[in-house]
């Protein structure tokens, strides 16, 4: 298997076909960049060399990964690595392999930034995976479909950056103009994540960029609020709920008004010491029926970033096992870099590199909105 | 994340510890829904030793709470901690369920 452009290179073994058609089965080496599955090897009677050498059979384009690193044997039906005197090493649970170890299955070892998970599956199983995995894409390509692109022009730009936990997830936003003064943002995060979540949340977003909410003045955060939660109370939406970040901005007056649901705070960088926290108190939309929700108001000055995100972007875990929250995430925004294209992207790589290692738990949205 | 319930003056009282993250409240919430709903419960919940809590263990207990309060019931949840009770007032959980600082304040609250 070869994907161009990408750091991993797999050479296939000679597999037989009588094998890969029955039910048996087998060991597969699964490469993980980034949460990503990016190749997938069958493990059979030839030992399997990786490194960063091109000659191997897994090449890993990572500094910290040796010319030629690790191998891998099946033997007695077992998957077994055994680390070749590598300068950065091979770590199963945090520990350093010395000697040739067993790898049960779904279990990893790490090495660079990458890991290897070891996966038995028989060949039916991979063929309905497989299967699986492209009617997943082409729903993760709808959903992303959904999001607006960027702007990189004009007075107000936006930057976004997109990463769900699972194939899809319950994070969604948009932004877009209301009318000639007025502009709109807003962050959506269903409970959960998954096809559940996706959906939901595909639901609100359809609602939100139709307008279609009775009655509401989209103006006016607080009354979207009270329209949504009536339209989506969670005993009618298989137990969901959603949080929800709300935010108009009228260029004339360069007024931001305001109202969030069980959400944290969009943050407001002026070129002050410390950005200005935006929530306004309320449950999350479909938790309580008849729940009345007010705005609130600040304005933006000149050369200000509005920063709206998920609570999967700082909820992270690191790699010590200490639960990470805001007081980390801050620090990442609003820095050199902050307002330009690529910016959400390098937050996300900053925050991967907060977090142990292996998927974050939850969907990834961080949205950055400059006002000129 | 491990689960410990008793009974006791017709108060149910619930300990968690670990994290209610998508594992956790799996291997709890039918568990939890059993002890509580069917007998109409009057539930206390201990969050003292919960380090972390998502959207899905949050949605565990208002569905919960919910149904606690169609059937006269219901639920109080106390002592959350450091980022636990973050969560908490950041989704205004208190504005759905209950949330006491202390066992005593708890038990005050569900007998009332």
């Amino acid at each position: 298997m070869e994907r161009s452009g990408s750091t991993v290179l797999v050479k296939h073994t000679t597999v037989s076909e009588a094998a890969a058609l029955r039910d048996d089965l087998r060991s597969y080496l699964v490469v993980i960049e980034h949460g990503e599955i990016v190749a997938r090897i069958a493990v059979g009677l030839e030992t399997l060399t990786v490194g960063r050498d091109p000659a191997r059979h897994i090449v890993i384009s990572d500094e910290k990964v040796s010319r030629l690193h690790l191998q891998v044997a099946m033997l007695a039906g077992e998957v077994v690595v055994e680390d070749l005197g590598s300068s950065n090493g091979t770590f199963m649970d945090g520990l350093r392999l010395t000697t040739p170890t067993v790898l049960p299955p779904e279990r990893w070892v790490q090495l660079g930034s990458r890991l290897l998970k070891h996966e038995r599956r028989s060949h039916r199983e991979m063929e309905r995976e497989a299967e699986l995995h492209r009617d997943l894409e082409k729903a993760r390509a709808y959903v992303q479909s959904l999001l607006p692109p960027p702007v990189r022009v004009g007075d107000v730009r936006t930057d976004w950056f997109h990463r769900p936990s699972a194939a899809l997830g319950g994070d969604a936003f948009s932004y877009g103009p209301l009318d000639r003064d007025h502009l709109v943002a807003y962050l959506v995060d269903v409970s959960g994540h998954g096809v559940e979540a996706a959906m939901h949340s595909v639901s609100v977003l359809n609602v939100m960029r139709q307008k279609a909410l009775s009655g509401v003045d989209f103006r006016d955060p607080g009354q979207v609020l009270e329209g949504l939660n009536a339209n989506f109370q969670m005993e009618d939406h298989g137990g969901l709920f959603f949080t929800l970040w709300y935010g108009v901005y009228s260029r004339s007056s360069r007024r931001l008004r305001y109202a969030s649901a069980g959400h944290h705070a969009g943050l407001l960088f002026s070129g002050g010491p410390a950005p200005e926290h935006l929530r306004t108190k309320g449950p999350m939309i479909g938790a309580v029926p008849g729940q009345r929700y007010t705005g609130a108001e600040t304005s933006v000055p000149p050369g200000a970033l509005l920063y709206l995100f998920s609570d999967g972007a700082f909820e992270v875990t690191s790699p010590e096992g200490r639960q990470l929250g805001l007081e980390e995430f801050i620090p990442l925004l609003g820095g050199p870099g902050a307002g330009t294209p690529g910016e959400a992207e390098r937050v996300y790589v900053a925050v991967r590199k907060q977090a142990k290692p292996g998927p974050l738990a939850d969907d990834f949205s961080v949205l950055a909105v400059s006002f000129d | 994340m491990k689960m410990e319930i008793s009974e006791q003056d017709g108060v149910t009282r619930v300990g968690l510890v670990g994290r209610l993250d998508t594992p956790g409240v799996d291997a709890i919430e039918t568990r939890l829904t059993a002890a509580c709903v069917p007998g109409a419960a009057r539930a206390i919940v201990d969050l003292s030793g919960v380090e972390f809590i998502g959207s899905l263990g949050l949605r565990m207990f208002i569905t919960i709470a919910r149904a606690l309060t169609r059937k006269h019931g219901k639920m109080v949840l106390y002592a959350p901690q450091g980022f636990v009770a973050q969560v908490l007032e950041t989704a205004s959980l208190g504005d759905i369920i209950p949330v006491q600082p202390d066992a005593a304040a708890a038990l005050a609250a569900v007998k009332s």
